[in-house]
């Protein structure tokens, strides 16, 4: 039997090709990191302009400018949490001190976060699967991504060259243009080896957030390592073992060590070489594989409560650690940079430089001027926590987890309120367990803090991040797209007005606007309860407005 | 009252029910009634408002007007009532990578608040799934599976399937077909949605039919096969007869050699008539098939404002 077939549309003889469709892939993910990479060159270049700024700033006389600075070298505490200083007399070796000491971090951070979104997050969402259908290959594909990453870092270093050259030209700041660029190459190779890292993570663990958390261990300790090398001369040697020690070591502003270079280079090439070779593999394997089935173990699973207990353990323990570890490493060296910060007036000045909130409120020197600091880092911790949170409350509506949950006998006030309770509950746990953990590390030597200053210190500390759970449940309301943007954008703004606040004359309007700036830097001073108690009011009323609206919306799927 | 002592309210009823998202209508006056124990299906091509009809019922969204109610309870201000009595299968349902089939079972039954455990074991057994692995190792099949032994094996009175056999094989296709009319004997209601008009004419008592946010059909097959046109094919020794095409009500006229087809819709008797004159060798009428109703619907002009066609 003879069979017929309707004709299709004949093909156009005008098809549209595309030159290198393998290019596709670094094009997109270049599109992307380029966005943020530029974001934060501008943001490490505002923060190079603030610390010449405060270099001039730091003391009335150049006199009692140098003899502070050089307390302030001796300083096992602040070694630990800056690095090593070098020549800190001079602006160049102020601003590779203060400023190579937390960019650096922040740059490695967003290094990881980008690198493995990149490329385990997209395979966990199914997307890859769809862009290896195209024309390419698994290794060409992860090859473009690490050249999206590449454009990325690219224009963080821009940005940052540009505006440390330009803040060099200004009077009285002496930074040579070799010297400004040579500053943004150890910026960026900081970001550029913990987004190796990262990317290698992500071909070796089956899940974004695990990747996400082998980088972050690989991230924490070469942090310790780093720390622990720059505030003891007997195991200084550790510092060479450690990425961060080597960035540290390029010190760009005071006599350059490009050999430094070397072990950075060979890292980030290591990592990209792995990263290619080990993409060799099947979509959604990884080398160390996840058990593919088990015995099922419903404990966690009665209630959305313990079900978001179950499903967020892993990141919580991480958070958990990360402020126990910061207390303990902190408290150990509390005594010993107490004892220099009572014997030297002008070191006390300096914690108002380092932060401005201090400036206003430090008044009582030695160790626990010191520990204030701590706990403002701790308050930022414990605010990335929640911020990162209701990031992932927000993810679980666009990706329709919580259409699972709300079309049973979940409402979605009982959702919500397990999910805020449960942050809620984290936060003040954490703030307690920075508080007790440092008192721990303090105690042991003998630093004379008692342990209920250093509790309700962490209570303390866990007050800002309360206010701004609420703003989260207040935007995740009103406009949950913008929710993670939201609470990211607060905790910067806040960090930004603090940094900057300390050199530069801010408006107290644009300061009230920080989340940081009216709390008591305890236990530098008593906390203001009253203070607590408005942190917590505007947390709650913002909670029950954005859950009340949350319930009156509809759902949004991404 | 039914057995159980309920009032028998009407499982799904709907008002003027009416989503619009922004300036697009995602559903437009939707007035429907589902009676409980009843199997009703719900067509209409991509982006016709069927999801949309179904987000609104479980209160996911809330309307622009307009209102829907389940079993007399109010679907946006009872929500939660009204789902202790509904199980949902979403199309493509996320579920959590990380839990395997079995825990991700008990996690949906503990949600829910009630399941038939003796009955999840017989639907694991005839969806032939092993619920040892990890969901994020499952097909989407596989993982469209959970979903259905889920909400059948939760009892629900009202159960809405959104496209549940995407992904399915026909085997599971069959064990579906067979669990849904389980569940009819039972008494529940079932609201299905599907693109798979072959398992809605298997399995429904009545068929809707949106179109571009409207309900544009509603009623029994028999009912719209009525008010639809039947297919005439006809075959004769010589050249078919041309005057075919003025008889009233015919429609499709296609002539292929000697043989004729055609539609004609209403009173037969004109064709007939046209068609002995010309002596036919065979003569064959047939009525439409779901899928040619679909297609003749959809192949027609935009209705608007003129409420569904009932049948």
């Amino acid at each position: 039997m003879a069979s017929t077939r309707a004709a299709g549309p004949a093909a156009s003889a005008r098809r549209t090709r595309y030159a290198r469709p393998q290019l596709v892939i670094a094009g997109f993910t270049g599109r992307r990191m380029v966005r943020t990479g530029a974001l934060w060159g501008l943001v490490f270049g505002l923060y190079v302009y603030d610390n010449a700024v405060a270099f001039h700033t730091i003391a009335s006389t150049t006199s009692q400018r140098d003899r502070l600075l050089s307390t302030m070298a001796g300083n096992a505490g602040l070694k630990a949490l800056l690095g090593d200083t070098r020549r800190i007399t001079t602006l160049g070796g102020f601003t590779d001190w203060r400023a190579i000491g937390i960019i650096s971090l922040v740059a490695s951070v967003w290094g990881l976060l980008a690198a493995t979104k990149a490329l385990r997050g997209e395979e966990d969402t199914g997307r890859w699967e769809l862009v290896l259908a195209g024309q390419t290959t698994q290794r060409r594909a992860a090859a473009g991504v690490l050249a999206g990453l590449a454009a990325g870092l690219l224009a963080m270093y821009v940005l940052t060259a540009l505006l440390t050259v330009a803040v060099g030209t200004r009077p009285g700041v002496h930074i040579a243009p070799g010297q400004g660029v040579f500053f943004a190459v150890a910026v960026v190779s900081a970001a550029a080896m913990f987004a190796a890292i990262g990317a290698v993570a992500s071909e070796v663990m089956p899940t974004r957030s695990r990747a996400a958390g082998l980088s972050a261990a690989v991230f924490g300790g070469a942090f310790v390592l780093r720390a622990v090398g720059d505030a003891t001369s007997s195991a200084h040697w550790v510092v060479y073992a450690s990425p961060l020690g080597w960035v540290e070591q390029l010190r760009p502003l005071t006599g350059a060590q490009p050999l430094w270079l070397l072990p950075i280079a060979g890292l980030i090439a290591a990592c990209g070489v792995a990263t290619v070779l080990l993409a060799n593999r099947d979509l959604g394997a990884s080398l160390l594989a996840d058990a593919d089935t088990a015995e099922p173990r419903t404990a966690l699973l009665g209630s959305p409560v313990l079900f978001a207990v179950r499903m967020s353990r892993a990141v919580t323990a991480s958070w958990m650690a990360a402020v126990i570890a910061a207390g303990l490493l902190y408290g150990s060296l509390a005594k010993s940079t107490g004892q220099a910060f009572a014997s030297s007036g002008s070191l006390r000045r300096f914690t108002g430089t380092l932060t401005h909130v201090a400036e206003r409120q430090v008044q009582l020197a030695g160790t626990r001027a010191f520990a204030g600091i701590i706990f403002l880092i701790l308050m930022t911790l414990i605010m990335a926590y929640v911020a990162s949170a209701m990031g992932r409350v927000r993810e679980d509506e666009a990706e329709g987890y919580v259409d699972n949950l709300v079309v049973r006998r979940i409402s979605r006030q009982r959702w919500l309120a397990g999910r805020t309770g449960l942050i809620l509950a984290v936060l003040a746990a954490a703030g307690a367990a920075g508080g007790m953990s440092f008192w721990a590390a303090a105690a042991s030597q003998h630093a004379g803090l008692t342990f209920r200053e250093l509790l309700l210190a962490g209570v303390n500390a866990a007050a800002p991040a309360a206010a701004l759970l609420g703003i989260g449940v207040l935007a995740f309301g009103f406009v949950p797209r913008l929710t993670s943007a939201v609470c990211w954008g607060l905790l910067a703004w806040a960090f930004l007005l603090d940094m900057l606040g300390s050199a530069i004359k801010v408006n107290h309007w644009v300061m009230d606007t920080s989340l940081l700036y009216h709390l008591a830097l305890a236990p530098a001073v008593s906390p203001s309860w009253q203070i607590v108690g408005i942190y917590v009011a505007i947390g709650c009323a913002a909670t029950l407005l954005g859950a009340w609206r949350f319930t009156q919306r509809d759902l949004q799927r991404s | 009252m039914d057995t159980t002592g309920r009032t028998a309210l009407a499982a799904i009823r709907t008002e003027h029910l009416t989503k619009h998202y922004g300036a697009v209508a995602g559903l437009e006056d939707l007035n429907l009634e589902v009676s409980p124990g009843e199997v009703i299906g719900y067509l209409g091509p991509n982006g016709a408002g069927k999801t949309t009809t179904i987000r609104l019922l479980l209160g996911l969204i809330k309307p622009t007007a307009g209102r829907a109610e389940i079993f007399g309870m109010d679907a946006q201000r009872e929500k939660t009532a009204v789902h202790a009595r509904v199980a949902y299968v979403p199309g493509e349902a996320t579920l959590w990578p990380s839990l395997t089939g079995a825990e991700t079972l008990h996690l949906l039954a503990r949600m829910h608040g009630e399941t038939d455990v003796a009955y999840r074991d017989l639907l694991t057994k005839r969806f032939d799934f092993d619920t040892s692995r990890k969901v994020r190792t499952y097909s989407k099949g596989n993982r469209q599976k959970i979903n259905l032994i889920a909400a059948l094996s939760s009892r629900a009175d009202l159960l809405i399937f959104d496209e549940p056999t995407a992904g399915l094989d026909p085997l599971m296709e069959q064990a579906f077909r067979q669990s849904v009319l389980e569940a009819r004997d039972s008494g529940q209601t079932v609201f299905l949605s599907s693109h798979v008009l072959s398992e809605a004419e298997a399995l429904c008592d009545r068929i809707a039919i949106v179109r571009a946010a409207r309900l544009v059909e509603i009623g029994t097959l028999a009912q719209m096969r009525r008010l639809s046109a039947v297919t005439v094919e006809a075959s004769f020794p010589g050249t078919p007869p041309a005057a075919v095409d003025r008889v009233p009500g015919v429609t499709a006229v296609q002539i292929a050699g000697h043989h004729l087809t055609c539609q004609v819709r209403g009173p037969i008797d004109g064709l007939l008539t046209v068609l002995a004159a010309a002596h036919p060798e065979t003569l064959l009428s047939r009525e439409p098939s779901l899928e040619e109703l679909f297609l003749s619907i959809y192949g027609e002009p935009e209705r608007r404002n003129d409420g569904p066609r009932h049948g």
